[in-house]
């Protein structure tokens, strides 16, 4: 019964707590994310680039433009709405993923995935995934492409 | 069940801790300003501003890209 109680107690700290930081307000934790999901697709960019400079190219000049035009338009999103960039960031991950080169894709994307996993509305998922620490985490990642 | 002497050990032990964990995370959100002042509008209207700017340094880079590696 007691651990039954500490497991609730701690369930509460942790969801409550670490996932929302009661000195950050709301909106002001919504533009961190959006700072940070805008990061992430920078990151993904360049290193797409990377892809095409690299000899022999791990993605051809038309792959590396189709993935860019999703990236233009989740930023373009991500600067109008202001919002959820939980959100924007994971359906402009599904469509990369979606794309038939996919495969290719996949160490940018899982890059990028690892920052979606900070940004997510499940608060216990965020409690070790600071925001800085993730991008400079990725930007880190993305180097070593 | 557990009993009272139970629950008030419980709550001896985890109550400072939440305590301090709450003390902590307000502190990290020590340089933002109280909700509602002129200086957390300032830095909100800042912050937009920022977001507005990297956004656009971002896509200016992603077309630069598509320039230098034109579809063919």
């Amino acid at each position: 019964m007691k651990r039954i109680v500490c497991g609730i107690i701690a369930a509460i700290v942790i969801s409550t707590g670490c996932a929302s930081n009661p000195a950050v307000p709301k909106e002001v934790r919504l533009r961190q994310d959006v700072l940070t999901a805008i990061d992430a697709l920078q990151v993904l960019a360049k290193s797409v680039e990377v892809g095409v400079e690299t000899k022999p190219p791990v993605l051809t000049n038309a792959q590396a433009n189709v993935v860019w035009d999703i990236e233009i338009a989740a930023v373009k999103t991500l600067k109008a709405t202001n919002g959820n960039a939980w959100a924007v960031l994971k359906v402009a991950l599904e469509q990369m993923e979606a794309l038939p080169f996919a495969e290719r894709l996949k160490p940018y994307v899982g890059v990028a995935r690892l920052v979606l996993a900070a940004l997510t509305p499940v608060p216990v998922a965020r409690v070790s995934l600071h925001y800085p620490h993730m991008t400079a985490f990725a930007y880190n990642a993305a180097g070593a492409f | 069940m557990a009993n009272q002497d139970q629950i008030l050990q419980i709550v001896g032990v985890v109550g400072p801790l939440i305590i301090n964990f709450v003390k902590s995370r307000r502190a990290a959100g020590q340089d933002i300003p109280a909700e509602g002042t002129p200086e957390y509008a300032a830095y909100m209207k800042d912050l937009d501003v920022h977001i507005a700017s990297k956004a656009d340094v971002v896509v200016a880079e992603i077309e630069d890209m598509k320039r230098r590696h034109p579809a063919e």
